[in-house]
C-alpha cells in the first residue's frame, strides 16, 4: 500500500513531466525553436490555475486557512485548467513575437534569460504570488466531495492519465497531419518552405503557442496535485530535466518523449536509493552532501552519455510510410496560366540592383520573360544570375529597381508571397527537406494553407480527409511523371544528386505555378537524366507554364529555349532567340568566346 | 530496415537496462529496508543536500548523528539503533515532495527531522496524510505558525518571535553592551523562503518600540556584490542595520558596507550567531556586531558552550547554523521514542507523535533534563521528564511552536559573547 | 549628493563589470572557434576559485596560488574538452549544448563532493576603501580592475599579434578554409580550450575577490550574467564581450540603486533582451 502510494505519486509526476516534454518537443522537435526557458510556461500555468481557483480573500475558507494572498477568483477547476493553457500560450506568443529574429544561441540564451525574469517577477511580486512563502490550500478538484482523501492520489492519477493521454493524442494527431508535416519541413529548411509559399513564421508561432499551452496545462496539473504553488519550483534545472526527458525519449516522437519523461523520473528518483549502496556513505562521512551530489554527477554523466551514444533516444523518430493511394490519378500539373487574363510578359524586371559590400552583384538589370515560353538565362560565373533569381523570388530584396509578375509589383514581397502570387523557384543545390520522405516533400509542397490550418487539423475531420486525398492524388501523379514512385518512402537526404533535382522540380510542379525559375536544373546530372528533366520541362511548358531557366549546358539551352537572355557583370548584355544571341558579337566576346560554346 | 530495427532494440535495451537497474535499485533498496525496519528505528532527514541551500543539510546531519550515536552507544531504544535516511529536497519544490514520499512510503521512517521552509509547502500533504511526526530544526517561517497540529513540531522559534527580539534588543539600551538605543534602523532582507518571513515581524516590532524602520531593502540572494544595495541603505544614514541573509550574503553585505565606510551597528539573526560565521566573514569585519541566540535561561548559555565543545570533540569542526536546533530536535525525537517504547512496548508514528509533548512540556512531578542520557535514565526509572534544550525550554504549544527567551550576543575580541537575555514575556 | 551617489554607483558597476568582462572574454573565445556556447563554462570559474583557495591554504602566496590555478584549470579545460566535446564536434549544435549542461552538473557536484556544501571564505585581508572626492573606491576592486585590464590587453595582443591568435581568428572566420590553408585545427582547438578555461579560472578568482565567499554553485549562478554580457556584445567577439561585461555590470548596479534591489539580476536580462530585439546579433556581432 505504501509502495503503491509512492509509485502513484511518481507516475503522476511522470505524466506531468511527460506533458512538459511533449510541449517542448512541439517547440523544438517540430518547430526547431531552441527554448532553454521552457520552465516559464510551467510556472505561469501553475500560478494562473492556482489564482483562478483559490477562494477569494475574505471568504470563510480564506479566513479559516489563515491565508494571505490577494487574489482568488474561485473559478471551477476546469476554468483554471483552461486559463493555465491560455496563459502558457500567450506567454509563448509574446516570446515568439519578440524573439522571432533571434537565431540558435541567441534564442537559447534569451529564452533562458526570459524564464529567469519570469521567476524574478513571481518571486518579487509578493502581493500576487506570496513570493517565497508560496500559497498552500490550492483547491483540488473533487477532493473530499467526490473522492475521499485516502483515495484522492489514485483518482488524480487516473484523471492525469486521461487528460495527458488525450492531449498527447491530439498533439500527435496534429503532428502527423499537414500541420505537423509542415513544421518538420520548416525545421529542415525554413527558406525552402517559404519559397513553397508557406507562411512559416505563423506556423512556427502556432507550434510555439501549442508548446507553451501544454506547459501551462502541465503547470495546472502540477499545482492541483500538490495543493500548493511556490516559485521555488520553477528553477532553470527543471528546464534541463525536461530537455533530458525529451532527448531520452527521442526528439520528434511524442510517444517516445512521454516514455522519456518516465525514464527521467525513474532515474531521478531511483538514484535517491544510492545511499543503500553499502559503504558509499562512509566514503566521506564528514560531508553529508557527498552521496546526494554523487547522484547529480551520475545524472549529468547520463545526460552526456545519452547525447553521445544514443542521440536519437529510446524511440527515435522514424521516416513515415506513405499510405497507399487509391482512386484515379489526376492529370499532371496543368498550370493555372489560363486563369491570368493578363497580356504581355509574365515577368518584368526593371533596373534592379543588388550590392554586397562595394560589389554590385546585379547592376541595373532589366529584362522580360515571355508568357508561355521557356526563357534561358545564361552568362559566365558571377554574372549575377542566381542573385537575380533571389531578387525576383523575394529571397533577397533589391537595393533598387522593380519587379512585376503579371504586372503586379513583387520586389518588396517576401518569398512566401511571391510563391503565392504564382512564382516557383528551385535552387542550384536543391533545398529539400532532408528528414522527410520523397512523398512527404511533395505533400508539403502540394498542401495549401487551408489544409495546414489547426482548425482543419482538429475540427474539420471530413474536409481534412478530402483535402489530403486530393493532394495525395497530385503527389502520386507527379511521382509517376518523374518516375520517382519507387523512392516514395525514402528520406530526401538519401537521394542521389539527379534524384534531388527531380524532386525539387516535382515539388514546384505540384504547386502548379504560372512561372518557374529554375537554377541549373541539369547541373551535375548525367546526360540521360538531364534530357529527361528538360523533356518534363517541355511537357509542362506545353500545358501553359512559363519558365526562366539558368543553365550552363549550351546545347540544352539552344535546343529547349524559345528566348535567351545573357547576363554579364550584373547587367543584361543581350537577349533574343538562341540563334540571335549566338551570333551577337558582344556575347561572343564576353562569354561564348571563352570557348564554352558547344 | 531490419538492421535499424535491431539497432533500435539495442538502443532501447541499453537505456531500458539503465532504467531497469535504477528500478531494481529501488526495489532492492526497499526489500532489505523492510527487514532492517525491525532492527533500526529510521528517521528521515528531509533537507536540502544539493542545490542552493545545500549547506543546511550539511549542518544538520552531523549534529543529528552525534545525538543518534549517543543513543545507540547506550544500547539504542531497547536494542534498536536509530538510523538516518537522507531525503534530498534539492531546494526544488517537487523534489521535496518526492523525497518526502520516499521517506514516508518507502523507507517507512518513524519521524522526519526537517524540512526547511521551502520544502514544507511540497511535503506537507504527504506528512499530514500519513501522520508522520515532523520536528523541524530549520523552518522558522511564519507560514508554519498555524500550519498543522499534532504531528508538526519545531525547535526553532518562529521568525515572528526572533524578529520581535531583534527589535526589542536594538531599541533598549539595557540589552546592549553600552550602546545607545537604535533610533534609525534600516532593514535588509534576502528574498528567499528562510528570510523573507523575518521582514514583517521585524518592521512591525520596530514600529511598536518607537523606532520605525527608515527603509526596508529586499535584495536578491547570491549576488556577487551588494554595493549598490548597501549604498541605498547607507543613504538613509542609519545608526543600525538589521540584516537577514544566508551566511555568505551576510558576509558579502557587511564587507561591502565596511568598504563603503559604514561604522554603525549591525544586528543579525540566529543564522549568523555562531563561530562559523566569524570565520567565514573574518573576525575584524564582524567585531562588535550583535546577534541573536535562542537560550532557555541565563544558565543555559553555559550549556550552549558545553555543546559547542562537545561537538568540536565529536566532529572536529565548529557547530554551524541550526546546530543547537538540531540537537534539541533529535533529543526530543529520541526521548519520545524511548518513552513510547517503555510505555507502549513499541514505537509507531502515532505514539511517537503523542509522546513528544509528554517529554518536552512541563508538568507536575516531571524532572527537567537537558540531554538524552539523563532523560533516558529518568524514563527507565519510571519517572517523567521535561526536556529543556539549548534553544529554550522546548515547550510546544498546540501548533508545535516553541517560545523562548533570546540571548543577545556580541562579537567581542573575535568571539561571540552573551551580553544580555530577553525573557520570553518581554516580547509580548 | 545625487551626483556623488551616481558616481559611486558607476564605480561599483565598473568593478563588477570588470569581473564579468574577463569571464565573458573566456567564454566568447571558445565560442569563436567551437561555435557553441559552453554551459559548463561557469565551472571553470568555480574550479579556479576553489583551486586558488586550496593552494593558498597549502601555504602559497595568494597571487602565486592564483597563477598556478589559472594554468591548472586551463590544462584541465583542455582535458575536459577532449573527453567531452571533441567527439561531438561534427554532430551539430544541440549535442554540444546538452553535453555542456551535463558537464556543468558533473563538475559542480564534484566540487561539492570534495569541498562540502558550506560556503568558504576567500583569504583576502579586509581593507577600508580609498576615498576620492567623496566617492569610495574599494582597494581590492581597483586590483580587480587592474588585473582585468592587464588580462584583456594580453588577450588583445595574443589575438592581434601572435601566430596562434591569427590561426584562432582564421578558424573562427571559416574553419574549413583555415584547415585547407594548413592551420592545424586540433592544435588551435586545444589552445583555445586552454585559454578559455584559464581566463575562466581568472574570472573565478576575481569573482571570489568580489564576493568574499565561495560556494560550489558560484560559477553556475554567475553564468547567466556572463551569457548576458557575451550576447550583448555579440557572440564570438572578444571586444564585444568586454563591452558587454561593463554594460551588464553597470546595468545591475544602476538598476539595484535606482529601480529596485530585488530585481537586480533581472535588469541584466531585460537589458539583454532589449538589445537583442534591436540588434539580433548583439552590439558588435557581425556573424552568426
Amino acid at each position: 500500500m505504501d509502495l503503491l502510494a509512492f509509485a502513484t505519486s511518481l507516475i503522476t509526476l511522470g505524466l506531468i513531466y511527460g506533458l512538459l516534454a511533449v510541449g517542448l518537443n512541439v517547440q523544438f522537435g517540430f518547430a526547431g525553436v531552441l527554448n532553454f526557458g521552457y520552465v516559464a510556461f510551467f510556472a505561469v500555468g501553475a500560478f494562473t490555475s492556482a489564482l483562478a481557483t483559490l477562494p477569494p480573500p475574505g471568504s470563510p475558507a480564506y479566513v479559516e486557512a489563515g491565508a494571505q494572498y490577494a487574489l482568488g477568483l474561485d473559478l471551477p477547476w476546469l476554468a483554471g485548467f483552461a486559463l493555465a493553457g491560455l496563459a502558457g500560450g500567450l506567454l509563448a506568443l509574446v516570446i515568439g513575437l519578440t524573439s522571432v529574429r533571434l537565431r540558435t544561441h541567441y534564442l537559447a540564451v534569451a529564452s533562458f534569460a526570459m524564464a529567469e525574469v519570469v521567476r524574478y517577477a513571481l518571486s518579487n511580486e509578493t502581493w500576487l504570488t506570496r513570493g517565497e512563502f508560496g500559497i498552500s490550500g490550492i483547491p483540488q478538484p473533487g477532493h473530499g466531495t467526490y473522492v475521499p482523501t485516502e483515495l484522492y492520489a489514485y483518482a488524480y492519477l487516473v484523471g492525469c492519465v486521461a487528460i495527458v493521454g488525450g492531449l498527447v493524442w491530439a498533439v500527435r494527431q496534429a503532428s502527423e497531419l499537414p500541420f505537423g508535416r509542415l513544421l518538420r519541413a520548416i525545421r529542415d529548411d525554413e527558406l525552402a518552405a517559404r519559397t513553397l509559399g508557406k507562411r512559416t513564421a505563423r506556423t512556427k508561432l502556432q507550434a510555439l503557442m501549442i508548446g507553451g499551452a501544454l506547459g501551462g496545462l502541465a503547470g495546472s496539473l502540477w499545482t492541483h496535485s500538490l495543493g500548493v504553488v511556490h516559485v521555488g519550483q520553477f528553477v532553470p534545472i527543471v528546464t534541463f530535466q525536461i530537455w533530458l526527458a525529451m532527448l531520452l525519449g527521442g526528439t520528434g516522437n511524442h510517444l517516445g518523449v512521454l516514455i522519456g519523461a518516465f525514464l527521467l523520473i525513474v532515474i531521478r528518483e531511483g538514484t535517491r536509493f544510492l545511499d543503500a549502496v553499502p559503504g558509499l556513505s562512509a566514503v566521506a562521512e564528514s560531508n553529508p552532501s557527498f552521496v546526494p551530489s554523487l547522484r547529480f554527477v551520475l545524472i549529468g554523466l547520463l545526460l552526456m552519455v545519452v547525447v553521445r551514444f544514443f542521440p536519437h533516444g529510446v524511440r527515435p523518430d522514424r521516416p513515415r510510410t506513405a499510405p497507399a493511394f487509391t482512386g484515379d490519378l489526376p492529370a499532371v500539373a496543368a498550370a493555372q496560366a489560363a486563369q491570368d487574363a493578363v497580356e504581355g510578359p509574365i515577368l518584368s524586371v526593371r533596373a534592379v540592383t543588388k550590392r554586397f559590400g562595394g560589389l554590385a552583384a546585379v547592376d541595373g538589370a532589366s529584362l522580360d520573360v515571355a508568357r508561355g515560353r521557356i526563357t534561358g538565362l545564361i552568362g559566365p560565373n558571377g554574372a549575377g544570375k542566381s542573385t537575380l533569381l533571389d531578387l525576383v523570388s523575394g529571397v533577397q530584396r533589391p537595393d533598387a529597381g522593380t519587379v512585376y509578375l503579371n504586372r503586379r509589383p513583387i520586389a518588396a514581397l517576401p518569398p512566401e508571397a511571391t510563391a503565392q502570387a504564382g512564382l516557383a523557384r528551385t535552387f542550384q543545390n536543391p533545398r529539400l527537406f532532408g528528414h522527410l520522405t520523397v512523398w512527404e516533400n511533395l505533400m508539403v509542397a502540394g498542401a495549401d494553407a487551408r489544409s495546414e490550418s489547426l482548425a482543419t487539423t482538429w475540427l474539420r475531420v471530413a474536409g481534412r480527409r478530402a483535402l489530403e486525398h486530393e493532394i495525395a492524388g497530385r503527389a502520386e501523379a507527379v511521382l509517376a511523371f518523374l518516375a520517382l514512385s519507387g523512392l516514395r518512402d525514402e528520406p530526401a537526404a538519401h537521394l542521389s544528386g539527379g534524384q534531388r533535382k527531380l524532386l525539387d522540380l516535382g515539388r514546384q510542379m505540384i504547386r502548379r505555378p504560372s512561372l518557374m525559375l529554375l537554377d541549373e536544373p541539369a547541373a551535375g546530372v548525367n546526360r540521360t537524366l538531364a534530357n529527361r528533366i528538360f523533356e518534363h520541362i517541355g511537357e509542362l511548358n506545353r500545358q501553359g507554364t512559363s519558365f526562366l531557366i539558368v543553365e550552363h549546358e549550351m546545347d540544352l539551352v539552344m535546343r529547349w529555349c524559345d528566348r535567351v537572355i545573357v547576363m554579364h557583370q550584373g547587367g543584361v548584355l543581350a537577349q533574343g532567340t538562341p540563334a540571335e544571341v549566338q551570333r551577337d558579337p558582344a556575347v561572343i566576346e564576353a562569354y561564348l568566346g571563352g570557348g564554352r560554346a558547344a | 530496415m531490419k538492421r535499424s530495427l535491431t539497432r533500435a532494440l539495442r538502443r532501447t535495451g541499453v537505456l531500458g537496462g539503465l532504467a531497469a537497474v535504477a528500478a531494481a535499485g529501488m526495489l532492492a533498496a526497499t526489500a532489505p529496508d523492510a527487514r532492517a525496519h525491525d532492527a533500526e528505528l529510521e528517521v528521515g532527514l528531509l533537507l536540502p543536500f544539493t542545490g542552493q541551500y545545500a549547506w543546511v543539510g550539511s549542518n544538520v546531519q552531523p549534529v543529528a548523528q552525534m545525538v543518534a550515536d549517543e543513543v545507540n552507544q547506550a544500547g539504542g531504544i531497547a536494542g534498536h539503533e536509530i538510523a538516518f535516511v537522507q531525503g534530498d529536497t534539492e531546494g526544488v519544490v517537487d523534489a521535496g515532495t518526492t523525497a518526502a514520499q520516499k521517506l514516508v512510503n518507502v523507507n517507512n521512517v518513524l519521524a522526519i527531522v526537517g524540512p526547511t521552509s521551502l520544502s514544507f509547502s511540497g511535503a506537507r500533504q504527504v506528512i499530514l496524510q500519513n501522520d508522520v511526526p515532523m520536528v523541524s530544526p530549520t523552518a522558522g517561517t511564519t507560514a508554519l505558525d498555524r500550519a498543522c497540529r499534532d504531528v508538526c513540531f519545531r525547535t526553532v522559534p518562529s521568525d515572528s518571535l526572533g524578529g520581535r527580539a531583534i527589535a526589542r534588543a536594538a531599541t533598549d539600551p539595557q540589552y546592549l553592551a553600552g550602546d545607545q538605543a537604535t533610533r534609525k534602523p534600516v532593514l535588509m532582507v534576502g528574498n528567499a523562503p528562510a528570510m523573507v518571513s523575518f521582514k514583517q515581524p521585524i518592521a512591525r516590532a520596530f514600529d511598536t518600540y518607537g523606532a520605525p524602520v527608515a527603509e526596508t531593502i529586499t535584495y536578491t540572494p547570491g549576488k556577487p556584490s551588494y554595493r549598490s544595495e548597501v549604498r541605498g541603505a547607507l543613504a538613509n544614514d542609519p545608526d543600525s542595520i538589521v540584516l537577514v541573509g544566508t551566511p555568505e550574503d551576510t558576509a558579502r553585505i557587511m564587507t561591502n558596507a565596511f568598504q563603503a565606510g559604514y561604522q554603525g551597528r549591525w544586528f543579525v539573526t540566529q543564522d549568523q550567531t555562531n563561530s562559523d560565521f566569524i570565520e567565514l566573514a573574518g573576525a575584524r569585519l564582524v567585531e562588535g556586531i550583535y546577534g541573536l541566540e535562542e537560550v532557555s535561561s541565563d544558565a543555559s548559555a553555559e550549556r550552549n558552550r558545553a555543546f559547542e565543545q562537545r561537538f568540536r570533540d565529536y566532529a572536529g569542526a565548529d557547530p554551524q547554523i541550526f546546530a543547537t536546533n538540531t540537537f534539541d530536535a533529535m533529543n526530543v525525537v529520541a526521548l519520545a521514542m524511548l518513552r513510547a517504547h517503555l510505555r507502549d512496548g513499541e514505537v509507531t508514528r502515532a505514539n511517537l507523535a503523542a509522546n513528544i509533548e509528554r517529554i518536552a512540556n512541563p508538568g507536575a512531578g516531571k524532572i527537567t533534563v537537558h540531554d538524552y542520557t539523563a532523560g533516558a535514565k529518568v524514563l527507565r526509572d519510571g519517572g517523567e521528564v521535561n526536556y529543556d534544550g539549548l534553544v529554550g525550554p522546548t515547550d510546544f504549544d498546540a501548533w508545535g511552536n516553541i517560545t523562548a527567551p533570546f540571548g543577545i550576543r556580541q562579537v567581542q575580541n573575535g568571539r561571540w559573547t552573551t551580553v544580555s537575555t530577553i525573557a520570553a514575556d518581554a516580547l509580548n | 549628493m545625487d551626483l556623488n551617489a551616481f558616481l559611486q554607483t558607476l564605480v561599483y558597476g565598473l568593478a563588477l563589470g570588470g569581473t564579468i568582462a574577463v569571464s565573458a572574454v573566456g567564454l566568447t573565445l571558445s565560442y569563436g572557434v567551437t561555435r557553441f556556447i559552453n554551459f559548463a563554462y561557469g565551472e571553470f570559474l568555480t574550479l579556479g576559485a576553489y583551486a586558488t583557495l586550496a593552494l593558498a591554504g597549502a601555504g602559497l602566496a595568494l597571487p602565486l596560488a592564483g597563477a598556478v590555478s589559472v594554468v591548472a584549470v586551463g590544462l584541465a579545460g583542455v582535458a575536459i574538452a577532449r573527453l567531452a566535446f571533441d567527439p561531438l564536434m561534427h554532430r551539430g549544435l544541440l549535442p554540444l549544448l546538452v553535453t555542456s549542461v551535463g558537464l556543468a552538473f558533473v563538475l559542480h557536484n564534484m566540487v561539492r563532493m570534495v569541498a562540502g556544501a558550506n560556503p568558504l571564505r576567500f583569504p583576502l585581508p579586509l581593507m577600508r576603501p580609498w576615498e576620492v572626492a567623496g566617492v569610495f573606491v574599494p582597494r581590492e576592486q581597483v586590483a580587480t580592475i587592474a588585473v582585468a585590464l592587464v588580462a584583456m590587453a594580453l588577450v588583445h595582443l595574443l589575438l592581434s599579434r601572435s601566430l596562434l591568435g591569427k590561426s584562432m581568428r582564421a578558424v573562427a572566420d571559416d574553419a574549413a578554409l583555415a584547415r585547407s590553408a594548413g592551420v592545424a585545427a586540433p592544435r588551435v582547438l586545444a589552445a583555445t580550450w586552454f585559454l578559455s578555461a584559464a581566463i575562466g579560472a581568472l574570472g573565478g578568482i576575481l569573482l571570489a575577490v568580489t564576493q568574499v565567499t565561495l560556494d560550489p554553485a558560484m560559477g553556475w549562478r554567475f553564468l547567466l550574467v556572463v551569457f548576458a554580457a557575451v550576447l550583448l556584445g555579440g557572440i564570438g567577439s572578444p571586444y564585444g564581450a568586454m563591452l558587454g561585461g561593463l554594460i551588464v555590470g553597470l546595468g545591475v548596479e544602476l538598476g539595484a540603486t535606482y529601480v529596485s534591489a530585488d530585481y537586480a539580476y533581472a535588469f541584466a536580462f531585460v537589458l539583454l533582451i532589449l538589445v537583442l530585439l534591436a540588434r539580433p546579433r548583439g552590439l558588435m556581432g557581425g556573424r552568426t
